[in-house]
């Protein structure tokens, strides 16, 4: 609708300064850096420049115990920060290839007397689990330690929710692994692995699965297929319904026995009346519900037996680039059909928070081709967020390393042989780059966009630099805001975990 | 990076939303931002009032223009526009209404029907006329025929006079949904044997026409204004004057009617008719077969209510806005 003035009492235009979008988010500009797949086929996760990773196609490969390397991929699915052209994508796929080297003698526990070894004995599936349940049982008792012990054992992801929460604690012979999940009917794939005292050699499980309770079989109803949306054309051309239920993928569409995914045509109607066509709408079956495979679901349309002009639907304008800026301010959004006349309101006030939002656009039908073509202009809602004003990022300049779920995994990765690097420029509002290394609650951001976190440690240095964890190294825990949560000093000395505190 | 300052072009026009040109432009303007500040403010409303045009010979025609505001935005650190989203254009629709007090900044009233009493009073066997605004409006009911609502972009067809055929009671209004009722105007047809009703149109509060029946006594009245000069009458070849002329001439004589009208009953939602009436800039009444501006000449209203006056009716004094001698040059 369109916003009115009442010219005989003022009416105020406010501007503020407008909102620089960044172009469009590439893999180039997500930057991932330093992702590897060792001989074991742990995966070491890339850092990221911008965005966020949310998911990946693989949390493990097999050991490469062939003579050549292997070459893997993994696909990570980044969120794309607001202010990209493509912000609205949400997200992009980034693939990332590893050449995985040979496992050699010395890292393969039936060579080396000195690994940990897998006894064999198959870890149990942990099934049905209310949510909120916390399952444990005694890792250690799937491996047999080598002539230099077990320092550790830890639980890795292979597949399934992030919502399951796994990790062990304890030593050897008494190492626990836990596992939860807050939410209904999720599962996860896991292995354990086993870390002799000294040595850089691992011993692996065979993957076990855990499942929370509270699934029901997928059907139609799930699927939620829009009433109204979706037609047929007297040509035979098919217009799909769409349906609600968000990532819900179509397998097939079929009309009969017929695949019309690609062709999405009928056959022309030309028996002079109005003829029922069904379609069959072919899915697969999400995650999350007891039956799997695919699921078919019957819509019944009419197709005409005359060209019937389509009414012109917000469907039709393919509404894209609708945008709210962190000052409130909405930009204008791109038409594929129809013409733009108006948007209501024309602005929202800032946000301290991500906050959903409702623009009403007024458009006008193409002239010609529907069926309401030349008449009203039709409103359409969208539904959009607005994100929060600016986070302050600060000018201080400090570096900080790939996150680490513990503090000891740093130490892990020097058993290893590999040295922590701070290579990551960021930017903080930390008094000062000294300070930033343990003052809580500071901010620390890629550019202008926060550091997602996800609670990992960082190391952390006032230049880019490499260090052994052998020695004192500053690290702090970083939340999804980009907020220093807690720092530690520590050094890993030659105990497993080494040893350090808070600030 | 901070904003340093914004230059706005101001585009009037007819027609539809965004079909403006260069001759549309009526004003540009540059503005800093004070420094101490964050953002720009510039006020229009007094600006566009300039070319909305308020004119009616009996027909109804809708009165709203279009207004754009293309704004460049300048960074203070290059001292150029933005590269990203450094121009942006703003479209309003512009009415000649206005806001109380109470309806704080940048008022936009109401988005449906565009008057704001709900009662309105006709002669019987007589047809009216009612505004709304086309966007916010799906369909209308009137007893129980349904009109549908349409517009076409243009800016003459935003608002729309409904014509209410005559000795109908009342109108529904409907959203763009055509299930929400929004408004029902109730339509009093007034049975008038003795008094000839006259009708005043003027421009309300929401810059529409709209049109109240005086029922009762009309008294029409006149004054003149006129100036004087004394004259040299004396023939001084015969050294007389003639007593048959006179020594005194009158000049620049002109007058000018004033009437008063009665409203006769109306119910207390009525009030804020004669309130907008009052607060008019324009007004016509439909007099001898001629539509004819006047000027309220009553500059007191008290606000009668059934509580107090029990039955509500109100005189108002018009003065008709030219002169009776035709002296337009």
């Amino acid at each position: 609708m369109s916003t009115k003035i009442n010219v005989r009492s003022p009416y105020f235009l406010q501007f503020t300064e407008p909102t620089q979008t960044l172009g469009v988010f590439t893999c180039d500009t997500a930057l991932l850096q330093n992702f590897s797949v060792d001989s074991t086929g742990i995966i070491n996760n890339p850092n990221i420049r911008n965005g966020a990773i949310l998911d990946q196609s693989a949390y493990t490969f097999s050991p490469n115990t062939g003579t050549s390397v292997i070459p893997r991929s993994v696909t990570y699915t980044i969120a794309i920060p607001v202010n990209y052209t493509n912000s609205n994508d949400s997200t992009i796929d980034c693939v990332q290839t590893f050449d995985q080297p040979v496992r050699p003698p010395a890292q393969d526990p039936a060579q080396n007397p000195l690994c940990p070894t897998y006894t064999g004995v198959t870890v149990p599936d942990i099934s049905g689990v209310a949510p909120s349940s916390v399952q444990t049982f005694n890792a250690s008792q799937f491996f047999v330690a080598g002539t230099d012990g077990i320092g550790s054992i830890d639980v890795d992801r292979i597949s399934g929710s992030g919502s399951v929460i796994a990790s062990t604690s304890g030593t050897h012979p008494n190492i626990i692994c836990t596992i939860q999940s807050s939410t209904s009917c999720v599962t996860a794939e896991f292995f354990l692995i086993a870390r002799g005292n000294s040595t850089t050699c691992k011993g692996g499980s065979d993957s076990f699965t855990f499942t929370t309770s509270g699934c029901d079989d997928f059907d139609c109803d799930d699927a939620n297929i829009t009433a109204g949306t979706g037609r047929i054309e007297q040509d035979g051309t098919v217009h799909k319904s769409t349906w609600g239920l968000g990532g819900l993928g179509l397998n097939k569409l079929l009309y009969g026995a017929t695949d019309i995914t690609t062709s999405l045509n009928v056959g022309a109607n030309n028996t002079g009346s109005v003829i029922p066509i069904v379609l069959t709408y072919r899915f697969n079956i999400p995650l999350g519900y007891t039956n799997s495979g695919t699921f078919d679901c019957d819509v019944t349309y009419s197709q005409p037996a005359t060209t019937t002009l389509p009414e012109f639907t917000c469907g039709d304008a393919q509404i894209t680039g609708t945008y709210i800026s962190d000052s409130g301010n909405i930009a204008a959004p791109s038409l594929t059909l129809g013409t733009l006349v108006s948007w209501s309101p024309q602005s929202f006030l800032q946000v301290s928070t991500d906050t959903p939002r409702t623009i009403t656009l007024t458009i006008t039908p193409p002239p010609a081709n529907f069926s309401n073509s030349g008449g009203a202009n039709i409103t359409c809602p969208v539904d959009i967020t607005q994100p929060a004003k600016q986070a302050d990022c600060g000018t201080i300049t400090v570096f900080l390393s790939q996150g680490y779920s513990s503090v000891q995994d740093i130490c892990y990765e020097q058993q290893a042989g590999r040295y922590w690097q701070t290579s990551n420029q960021v930017s903080t509002n930390a008094s000062s780059a000294a300070a930033a290394r343990y003052e809580y609650g500071s901010r620390m951001c890629y550019g202008t966009t926060p550091v997602f976190g996800l609670n990992r440690w960082y190391v952390i240095t006032t230049t880019q630099t490499t260090g052994d964890a052998l020695y004192n190294f500053y690290a702090i825990q970083i939340d999804e805001n980009g907020i220093v949560q807690d720092s530690v000093i520590w050094n890993c000395g030659s105990v497993t975990g080494g040893s350090g505190g808070n600030i | 990076m901070a904003l340093q300052k914004v230059n706005l072009k101001l585009y009037v026009y007819s027609g539809t939303s965004g079909s403006f040109s260069n001759g549309d432009l009526k004003y540009e303007i540059s503005k800093d931002r004070i420094s101490s500040q964050n953002n720009i403010v510039l006020e229009i409303g007094q600006l566009v009032k300039d070319y909305l045009v308020t004119s009616f010979d009996n027909d109804y025609i809708g009165n709203s223009v279009w207004v754009s505001a293309v704004v460049d935005y300048y960074e203070e650190a290059t001292q150029a526009i933005y590269e990203s989203n450094g121009t942006q254009t703003f479209t309003y629709l512009a009415f000649d209404g206005y806001g109380d007090f109470q309806e704080e900044i940048n008022p936009a009233l109401s988005t449906d029907l565009l008057q704001t009493s709900l009662n309105m009073y006709l002669p019987e066997g007589t047809a009216g006329k009612l505004p709304i605004f086309a966007e916010g409006v799906g369909k209308v009911i009137i007893d129980s025929v349904t009109t549908e609502i349409t517009d076409n972009g243009n800016s003459n067809q935003k608002i729309q006079y409904l014509t209410i055929p005559a000795n109908k009671s009342s109108v529904q209004i409907y959203a763009t949904d055509d299930t929400t009722l929004l408004k029902t105007v109730t339509v009093n047809n007034v049975c008038e044997p003795k008094f000839t009703p006259h009708k005043v149109t003027f421009v309300n509060k929401l810059g529409t026409y709209q049109d109240v029946y005086f029922f009762k006594k009309t008294t029409e009245s006149f004054n003149v204004k006129d100036e004087t000069y004394k004259r040299n009458t004396i023939d001084t070849n015969t050294l007389t004057y003639g007593t048959n002329e006179g020594q005194k001439q009158r000049y620049n004589v002109n007058g000018s009617t004033k009437i008063t009208l009665n409203t006769g009953y109306v119910k207390e939602d009525f009030n804020s008719a004669l309130e907008e009436l009052f607060l008019s800039e324009n007004a016509w009444i439909r007099w001898e077969n001629k539509t004819l501006p006047v000027i309220i000449s009553s500059k007191d209203m008290t606000l009668k209510n059934v509580l107090n006056d029990r039955l509500i009716d109100y005189t108002v004094g018009f003065e008709f806005a030219f002169n009776k001698i035709n002296n337009v040059r």
